[in-house]
């Protein structure tokens, strides 16, 4: 058997085992169909009517904010299953076997597309129901899900790698909650943390440096009924940079940007005009 | 004939730890070879490096002709391999667990599964066969992990302690699989905590102490190397040990071992039968109640104390506490 073939079977076969694993514990899934469900209402219902935005629905604005957030976490389940087989001594059977090496990540990748498309599906049909509508032609949408979904299975593998470093179950998910936690903070999922960048051209992606500290404030001033959208995203803006913004690595935030904006331009031309 | 597995001068450090400390092996084709040795020794190690998991540091080996190294690639098709600890997939049935493995050996879609059910047999796993693994016993994990290793019949098989956890009726129907698959000229390399096992299985044993082989041999030749009987005694109260260490040390050719619990003496000693009457006249003058006295040849229990004598001392002190 030539290589790319064995490669091709190897993966598939472990495609398929760790389909049966999906299907015998859906557990996981659970977490990547119920997440988002619980996401989707609790920002729609919630933040959705204390947030006036000019022009469209917070709603609008907030689910495919909501879809790149679910899909960075359900991404992750590709490196927590990875650390886990390492820690079960699964690896280590695979690889006194005859296979081809790459196939444990391309099966275990290729696997996680169908949790990923379970998510985005529910997320969807979750959407539809709180008020988020396609006004975009089929195709653009299509096109749109269909960058959401490559988005999720690059991300895959950049778990997978971390994965790969940490080994073990434990440490991969505390690093992954310390780092993916404030990425999607940061990015433009829920406030807009980028106003700019209609003018700036590429630099748009770019943490503003010279925004004001306001992580402490956002907190004093965010009391019930007093939030105001433009406050809280000036508050926010200035907490990344406060923060995390400046050390976190810029291409993964641009990533995610780039996603977000991009789900959103592709279901929302309104958006897009802005 | 030609050595199946050969190992010369391997090294592999942890950090400080030094796991193996230039490991030597050979073990001709169609044999079984028994690596035996106290916690700690280097066992997984050396399997490790056998079965291209590790890289060791210094050192060489080939098996099946094949570099462990250079062309692990390529070996991988000619051994099998269970590890020390069980690996197979909670949530897969054990039949399903077999056929991935199958599969990963590229055998067709049918083979696997052919081949997943004579298995199940084989390891008395048919009826739970088709439940996932992880309403598994122990020792159930432990046979379908096994199972693995034989999915292709590779020529060279390895096993680490292959029959720890596993029952009376398992082990033995273990032990005539390994048999039967020596008959039609498998290689095995096993590593077993049980003297017993190595006693019955092992064509030749290495017993392995600080990372390399400190003593090499057939069973029979392992016990001729330690030499001598063993004067095996018991007495009536942990208060005559003392008395009968004191009155038969010049008896002894080794270490005296004493078990505290069991109020048992082993006295190594030269001169067969004529050793028992005298030491048991010393102990007749010295007023010593004796239950029980006999004379036996080394055990491997002996040769693995008498090689690894730091586990003997460890013995002896645990024993004392
Ligand atoms: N991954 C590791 N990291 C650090 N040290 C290790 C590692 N694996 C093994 N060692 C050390 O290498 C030495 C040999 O270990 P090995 O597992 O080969 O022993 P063993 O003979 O199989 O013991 P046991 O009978 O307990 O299975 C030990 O001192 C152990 O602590
Ligand atoms: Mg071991």
């Amino acid at each position: 058997m030539n290589t790319l073939r064995m490669a091709l079977a190897d993966s598939m076969t472990i495609t398929k085992r760790n389909a049966l694993k999906i299907k015998r514990a859906p557990d996981m899934l659970g977490g990547v169909v119920l997440l988002p469900i619980v996401l989707v209402l609790l920002f729609a219902y919630v933040f959705g009517s204390m947030i006036e935005l000019p022009g469209m629905s917070y709603t609008e604005y907030l689910l495919p904010g909501i879809f790149v957030m679910t899909i960075t976490t359900s991404a992750q389940i590709t490196g927590y299953a990875l650390t886990l087989d390492l820690q079960k001594g699964i690896f280590d059977r695979f690889r006194t076997l005859p296979m081809s090496p790459s196939a444990v990540l391309t099966g275990q990748t290729f696997s996680d597309l169908i949790t990923n498309v379970t998510s985005i599906v529910t997320m969807a049909l979750v959407g539809l129901l709180v008020g988020w509508r396609i006004h975009t032609s089929p195709l653009e949408a299509a096109l749109g899900f269909l960058g959401l979904l490559l988005f999720a299975y690059a991300f895959s593998w950049v778990t997978a790698t971390v994965a790969l470093a940490l080994r073990t179950p434990e440490v991969f998910n505390g690093v992954a909650t310390i780092v993916s936690l404030p990425l999607i903070f940061l990015s433009n999922a829920f406030v807009d943390s980028a106003p700019a960048r209609a003018t700036e051209g590429d630099r748009r992606m770019e943490p503003d440096l010279h925004a004001p500290p306001g992580h402490a404030r956002a907190v004093r001033q965010h009391q019930p009924g007093h939030a105001r959208a433009r406050r809280l995203a000036a508050a926010a803006r200035g907490a990344s940079v406060d923060t995390v913004v400046a050390r976190a690595p810029g291409r993964v935030r641009a990533a995610g940007h780039a996603a977000v904006q991009e789900s959103r331009q592709s279901v929302n031309p309104r958006e897009a005009g802005e | 004939m030609s050595d199946a597995i050969v190992a010369e001068g391997l090294v592999k450090k942890y950090g400080d730890v030094v796991a193996l400390d230039g490991m030597d092996l050979s073990v001709p084709e169609g044999t079984v070879f028994g690596l035996l040795g106290p916690n700690g020794a280097g066992k997984t190690t050396t399997v490790r490096i056998l079965t291209t998991l590790l890289k060791p540091d210094a050192g060489h080996a080939t098996v099946a002709g094949f570099d462990v190294v250079r062309d692990a690639r390529r070996l991988r098709s000619h051994i099998g391999a269970s590890g020390q600890y069980a690996a197979v997939d909670d949530h897969l049935t054990g039949a399903e667990n077999l056929e991935t493995v199958g599969r990963l050996y590229h055998l067709g879609v049918k083979r696997a599964r052919q081949r997943a059910r004579e298995l199940l047999e084989r390891f008395d796993l048919t009826e739970a066969g088709d439940r996932p693994v992880q309403g598994y016993s122990g020792g159930m994990r432990r046979r379908l992990d096994l199972a693995g290793a034989l999915v292709v019949s590779p020529p060279v098989l390895f096993l680490d302690e292959p029959t720890t956890g596993l029952d009376p009726r398992a082990r033995a129907s273990l032990w005539e699989v390994i048999s039967e698959l020596v008959a039609t000229g498998t290689t095995v390399l096993l590593t077993t905590q049980y003297m017993e096992e190595a006693d019955r299985l092992a064509d030749r044993i290495g017993v392995v102490d600080h990372g390399h082989v400190i003593a090499l041999g057939t069973a029979d030749e392992l016990k001729d190397q330690v030499g001598g009987d063993r004067i095996e005694l018991s007495v009536t109260s942990a208060a005559d040990l003392e008395a009968v260490r004191r009155t038969l040390a010049p008896l002894a050719v080794g270490e005296l071992q004493i078990d505290v619990t069991a109020l048992q003496v082993t006295i190594p000693v030269t001169g067969g039968a004529a050793a028992l009457t005298t030491a048991l006249g010393h102990l007749t003058a010295e007023r010593i109640t004796v239950r029980d006295a006999g004379l036996r040849r080394p055990t491997l229990d002996d040769v693995f104390l008498t090689f690894t004598g730091h586990e003997t001392d460890e013995k002896i002190r645990e024993t004392v506490r």
